[in-house]
């Protein structure tokens, strides 16, 4: 393994951390999300169904935008749990594909999970559904740059 | 439904005001958007700075998924005024967003924010839109955006 490139570990930040990290985000709060696990590095919050999110009157059907904001989020907290610690984080970009419309009136979870770290980077999948993860409402890809010391290679000028 | 979208958009594209809260959507309303005419007449979205964007405590910064939102509704509304113009008839819905991909630039200051967004294509199936959220000025982005849409 290079120098650059830390090992994707999972664990050492709890639960705890995790519901601390979602309660101290104003956004997440107005948005009602809360916690709900992490486990082998996979990070899962939970949106409430709230007629205030409705995107299409129409149908009663949730904005893409809170599903984007969730997920961004849950993308956050697996890389904290990949990095076992808290490390001020920038997103660079994140894709969200739309599968299929939010079924009105049903919570959503969002999960997601960092498979690659390097020193300065990590990179995140993830998907929201409505509890069965098979069944996805969408999909999305990130990459997020740390907020931490660059390492200096030896010999570097 | 399209015309509940732009009922909003109506009163700033006649210039009647300078800008209107979107008030139909209760997502718009969520996060406070009002659209606004720019000085060159483009219409954009404006998302005026409250405490419940935020999206990182010390330092505070508008949370990266509103900042993302703004963007996609700047496109949302771009696909349904280009539509409205081309067919010279409003759309009979809402364009749905299949794909969105959002680079982030710099942080979002505690401040308003802004996007508008430009249709590269209008297909009748399919809709390709950039968009760009700025805060200061527009040749500083926050965020750029490049999305499809499905037409109704």
């Amino acid at each position: 393994m290079s120098k650059d490139e830390a090992p994707v570990h999972s664990g050492p930040v709890p639960a705890q951390f995790a519901q601390r990290f979602l309660d101290a985000v104003p956004q997440l709060g107005a948005l009602n999300v809360s916690f709900e696990s992490l486990e082998d590095g996979k990070a899962i919050i939970r949106l409430p169904y709230d007629e205030a999110l409705v995107g299409f009157p129409e149908t009663g059907v949730i904005a893409g935008g809170a599903i984007y904001t969730v997920m961004d989020s849950v993308a956050g907290i697996a890389v904290f749990a990949a990095l076992g610690t808290f490390v001020p984080l920038a997103t660079l970009d994140l894709r969200i594909d739309y599968l299929k419309p939010a079924t009105p009136h049903l919570d959503i979870f969002g999960e997601a999970r960092c498979y690659k770290l390097t020193r300065q980077i990590a990179f995140v999948r993830g998907r929201a559904h409505h509890g069965d993860s098979e069944k996805p409402i969408a999909h999305v890809t990130g990459t997020f740059f740390l907020e931490r010391p660059a390492q200096k290679a030896e010999g570097a000028a | 439904m399209t015309t509940a979208l732009l009922n909003c958009v109506e009163p700033v594209l006649r210039g009647e005001v300078e800008s209107n809260a979107i008030t139909n959507i209760p997502y718009a309303v969520f996060l406070g958007l009002e659209a606004f005419r720019l000085p060159n007449e483009e219409i954009a979205v404006r998302m005026p700075f409250k405490d419940a964007l935020i999206g990182s405590p010390s330092p505070p910064r508008l949370h990266g998924g509103t900042v993302g939102a703004l963007l996609e509704f700047a496109g949302t509304m771009s696909v349904a005024l280009a539509a409205r113009e081309a067919a010279s008839a409003p759309l009979e819905s809402i364009p749905k967003t299949i794909g969105i991909t959002i680079e982030y630039m710099r942080g979002g200051a505690t401040q308003d924010i802004y996007a508008s967004a430009q249709v590269l294509r209008l297909g009748r199936r399919v809709a390709n839109v950039r968009a760009t959220a700025w805060q200061d000025s527009f040749e500083k982005p926050n965020a750029t955006a490049s999305m499809h849409f499905l037409m109704p």
